[in-house]
């Protein structure tokens, strides 16, 4: 399990992360969302050790991991760059990751070298940016960690790689009880392979749910009233909050945080003529829950 | 457990032969500049020492093309291990390396040390074999055979010369591994080298010259020679290098406070460099600067030595133009160093007003320490009770302090006078230079002088600090040092150099050549016979001994006995096989005076003699001395109404029937009708300001 506890970090006195907490238990795969500079890569740098932090502690299998041999044998990090593998072939690496980690296997390092049929001998300089992420995932996935993090890991994939390699992490995972940390823009990807999210906006956690509990905690509405309210933000209260609201003619669109009985009940009072639950992608929760923290496009623009 | 102990059996170990292995490109280009290196060097000096001295065979070009391959090999040798210092690191500044090895399950320590032994092992290997391979070409080739400054030093100091190579290249080596952890950038990094490695030197020796240059029990000069071998590779390169070719200077690392400092910074560079690594953060990859304040004291230091230069040069010389090209450099320099380390200028404006700043107090330092004889600065003089010697020197042909063209090398060494009247007057001249302040050695004019001899002194003082001045002399200044060409501790100083070469294994004499009076465009060979031209050597320097006072009063003023010169050549030569190899053509010119009855007596002997003055010539013309107008002692004098002079002085000037005439000494021979008023003209000549000249016209 990998433990967060109040981690603090600062670049040059700007906060990366402030008090951020969370909890990543064995064999999830666990989603990091985030604006850009929200912090995710900073956290995934703490977990594998190659940050310290100023305050607080990251845990695992309840270790601290800055400078813990052992702690970080169980981890495999894959960062957004792939340069520093330019002058290395398959072989090199597998010679390279092979010297560090006890469980590595070259038969399985070869097997998905195969599987994704990436040339043994030529150098990465010259791999496509997405072959090079394969190799550096085969590396990875040979190495049988039992946390892996990945920061922007389906970058540069195309659409039928993405699924080879995620069916590989899904195998991984169910095989060694495989921990998978993902930070992603694509929250598509983190909709379909993660069972867990964390959102982090300015070095704070906004949440951190089970996915299915979180889509079940906000709702799209689409509703029209007999008597309809002055100000739609007059619905928010009693454990509902209103995160985002359109008015097209008579017909409202409401993104309500809560219960869907309880959002029920609340809308009651308007005489609703109309009550219809719409799905809501992970895209649309991000958006909306960022848009309440003035995180929103059309700010931006402006 | 140790570091050591560790890496032997652990990731850590397995990690290094992986490092040695990635950098399998970069260990054989230095297997091959090492091989070049060394060997190559050796093996030229074996070739030159068996080669003849002359540069038209192939064996000489075979050893200078050698010697250049090796030479360039061992400046790349050094680039190699600049290069594979920040190489070995080269995850502490590239950000996916950083990621990558970072999160890798190894300490960083154990990666430190894997990295640095990785970087430093095969240079110090492949040098260690190189060095093996070039004392075995010169034990088994070269040795006693051997010939040439350099190549001797080489040979008797072999040993510490491949100790003080390996050495430089740790020292070398432990630099760039610190500077690379105290940047998170290769820019910064590198700028950092140029810094530690020139200009924080600089701005320490100046430092200490200033401290200490007072301080009598200490030696200023040899003191930064080993201040500057100790703090800096470079400057232990340097140093050595002067030491080879010099058979009298010890290698720098022969002295004990030279060596245990050079081992004492590196060992400090290493050591930090470690603690460095250990402290360091991953966030700090891509600045320029891996710690706070880095950057502020590496800009210090570069704005000081900067400063440092500037008044260094104001130490030594000034000049307005050097000054603004010196300007330009620094202030190019320091802007490139600057946009190196932080990636472009950040802060323009705070950037150039440290730059203007560090000018402004440079030149405050260039105008304040001169006018105030700070570091005994400019053109002053030290205290004249402080001085133990003064050595002189010249480039002007006309200034014989050390004899006529004996060869350049020798009149470039300059002598050293010691006796104290002879220093007084040497201090007198120098600060009449001063005062008159000549600035160039043309366009000046005084009694005849066409030039003001530019002329070097340098005072040793007596706590040891040497200080250089170099001034235009004028004709009254001159006057006041020329005499002491004929001290006898300067003669002593000249015929020791001759003696020197005389003395060497198959020396002779092979030529002499009279130049007498009015033949000067046709020497006459005087003997062939090296047994006389030795006799002839010994007679005249006997006379030169014996007439100081009259060689003395040719320089300062009358010159009306010369008669003529002598030049004798001589050669070293060696036997190659059944050949005669010359290796070297000394040769001697040295003026014959009137007073020289040896020299006169042994030219005799061998059929060359001069005319006597004394004695009416073969067409009835009489000697008599003038004073020509593009001669030295031009004398100017108002004779209008006088026609029978410039009759004379027309007959004279242009035609020259049967006169002898030569280029320094104006002896002619006037016809029988003009006699008597050459004579008259004589007496009754007007005399110069100076009362010493006759004045003719």
């Amino acid at each position: 399990m990998i433990a967060i506890n109040n981690v603090v970090k600062h670049f040059d006195k700007v906060p990366a992360l402030s008090s951020v907490s969370l909890q990543i238990n064995d064999g999830t795969a666990f989603g990091l969302l985030g604006s850009n500079g929200a912090g995710k890569s900073t956290l995934l740098r703490l977990i594998s050790g190659v940050y310290r932090a100023e305050s607080g502690e990251v845990l695992v299998d309840s270790e601290g991991v800055y400078e813990n041999v052992s702690a970080k044998e169980k981890i495999f990090f894959i960062s957004d760059e792939t340069a520093q593998w330019n002058s290395y072939n398959m072989f090199d690496m597998e010679r390279f990751y092979k010297t560090f980690y006890s469980q590595f296997s070259s038969e399985l390092f070869f097997k998905l070298q195969k599987q994704l049929q990436l040339p043994p001998q030529r150098k990465l300089a010259t791999f496509s940016k997405g072959m090079k992420r394969q190799a550096v995932m085969i590396a990875a996935l040979a190495c049988r960690p039992k946390f892996l993090l990945l920061d922007e890991a389906f970058d540069g994939l195309d659409p039928t790689m993405r699924l080879i390699v995620k069916q590989m992490l899904t195998d991984a995972m169910l095989d060694n009880n495989m921990t998978v940390v993902i930070s992603s823009h694509n929250l598509r990807e983190i909709d379909e392979f993660c069972d867990r999210a964390a959102l982090l906006h300015q070095g704070k956690v906004v949440f951190d749910r089970e996915l299915d509990s979180l889509k079940g905690h906000i709702h799209k509405i689409q509703t029209a009233f007999e008597h309809p309210p002055e100000n739609p933000h007059s619905l928010t209260g009693g454990g509902i909050t209103l995160l985002h609201s359109e008015i097209s003619g008579s017909i409202y669109y409401l993104i309500l945080r809560g219960d869907v009985a309880e959002v029920e009940q609340a809308l009651k009072p308007y005489g609703p003529k109309l009550f219809d639950v719409l799905p809501l992608s992970l895209e649309e929760i991000f958006i909306y829950e960022m848009e309440v923290l003035g995180y929103d496009y059309t700010g931006k623009l402006d | 457990m140790t570091t050591q102990a560790s890496l032997t059996n652990s990731t850590g170990y397995k990690y290094f032969w992986l490092r040695i292995r990635r950098a399998k490109t970069l260990n054989i280009m230095t297997a091959v500049f090492a091989l070049l290196g060394t060997p190559l060097l050796a093996a030229a000096y074996v070739i030159d020492a068996y080669s003849p001295g002359s540069y038209d065979n192939a064996l000489t070009y075979l050893a200078v093309t050698g010697i250049m391959i090796a030479a360039a090999s061992l400046v790349g040798t050094v680039a190699l291990t600049i290069f594979s210092g920040i190489n070995s690191y080269d995850w502490l500044t590239t950000r996916g390396l950083t990621d990558t090895r970072l999160a890798l399950p190894l300490r960083r320590s154990h990666m430190f040390w894997a990295d640095f032994l990785a970087g430093l092992l095969p240079t110090l290997l492949c040098n260690l074999c190189s060095g093996a391979i070039a004392i075995g070409i010169l034990t088994v080739f070269g040795g006693g055979n051997m010939r040439g400054t350099g190549a001797l030093a080489l040979w008797s100091n072999l040993p510490l010369v491949f100790v003080t190579l390996l050495l430089v290249l740790i020292f070398l080596y432990s630099m760039v591994v610190f500077v690379t952890t105290l940047s998170g950038t290769t820019g910064g990094a590198v700028s950092y080298i140029v810094l530690l490695q020139i200009l924080i030197p600089a701005l320490l020796i100046l430092g200490f010259q200033a401290v200490f240059m007072n301080v009598p029990e200490i030696n200023i000069t040899t003191t930064e020679y080993q201040f500057i071998a100790a703090t800096s590779p470079g400057g232990l390169a340097v140093m050595s290098m002067a030491g080879i070719s010099d058979t009298e200077t010890a290698l720098p690392i022969a002295q004990p406070g030279v060596l245990i400092t050079v081992l004492l910074i590196t060992a400090v560079f290493t050591l930090g460099a470690w603690r460095l690594s250990r402290r360091r953060t991953a966030e700090s990859i891509g600045q320029a600067d891996a710690f706070r304040y880095v950057h502020a004291a590496f800009s210090c230091a570069l704005l000081g030595g900067i400063a440092a230069t500037f008044a260094l040069f104001a130490v030594y010389e000034a000049g307005g133009g050097v000054i603004i090209a010196m300007i330009l450099t620094t202030a190019f320099i320091y802007f490139i160093m600057e946009v190196i380390a932080q990636k472009g200028i950040k802060r323009l404006g705070s950037t150039i007003l440290r730059y203007v700043l560090t000018i402004a107090i440079a030149f405050g330092i260039g105008i304040i320490v001169p006018k105030f004889n700070a570091f005994g600065a400019g053109k002053a003089q030290p205290l004249l009770s402080a001085v133990e010697s003064v050595s002189l020197n010249t480039y002007i042909n006309d200034f014989h302090i050390i004899g006529d063209n004996y060869n350049y090398t020798t009149r470039n060494a300059g002598i050293d006078f010691t006796d104290t009247e002879s220093i007084a007057a040497i201090y007198e001249a120098h600060k009449k230079a001063n005062e008159e302040n000549l600035i160039s050695d043309y366009n000046y004019e005084y009694r005849g002088y066409v030039s003001a001899p530019r002329i070097t002194l340098t005072y040793h003082l007596k706590n040891g600090a040497t200080i250089t001045r170099t001034a235009a002399f004028s004709g009254e200044a001159y006057d006041g040092i020329a005499p002491l060409a004929v001290t006898k501790e300067a003669l002593d100083q000249r015929f020791a150099l001759i003696d020197d070469i005389k003395n060497k294994e198959d020396f002779h004499w092979y030529n002499g050549r009279l130049f007498q009076l009015g033949t000067s465009d046709m020497p006459v060979s005087v003997s062939g016979d090296p047994d006389l031209l030795e006799e002839l050597y010994q007679a005249l320097k006997a006379d030169i001994y014996d007439n100081a006072n009259d060689n003395a009063d040719k320089y300062s003023g009358g010159r009306g006995y010369i008669m003529g010169s002598l030049e004798l050549d001589g050669a070293v030569s060696k036997k190659q096989g059944q050949d005669v190899v010359v290796t070297s053509q000394p040769s001697f010119t040295e003026d014959i005076l009137s007073g020289y009855t040896r020299t006169l007596a042994v030219l005799e002997k061998t059929g060359r003699s001069f005319p006597d003055i004394n004695k009416p010539l073969d067409n009835g013309a009489v000697w008599m001395t003038v004073y020509e107008e593009n001669q030295q002692r031009y004398v100017n004098v108002p004779l209008e109404d006088n026609s029978d002079a410039r009759e004379l002085i027309a007959h004279l000037l242009p035609a020259k029937p049967g006169a002898v005439y030569d280029f320094s000494v104006n002896g002619y021979a006037v016809p029988p009708e003009y006699e008597e008023l050459a004579q008259k003209l004589t007496d009754e000549a007007a005399v110069s300001a100076d009362g010493q000249y006759p004045v003719i016209f």
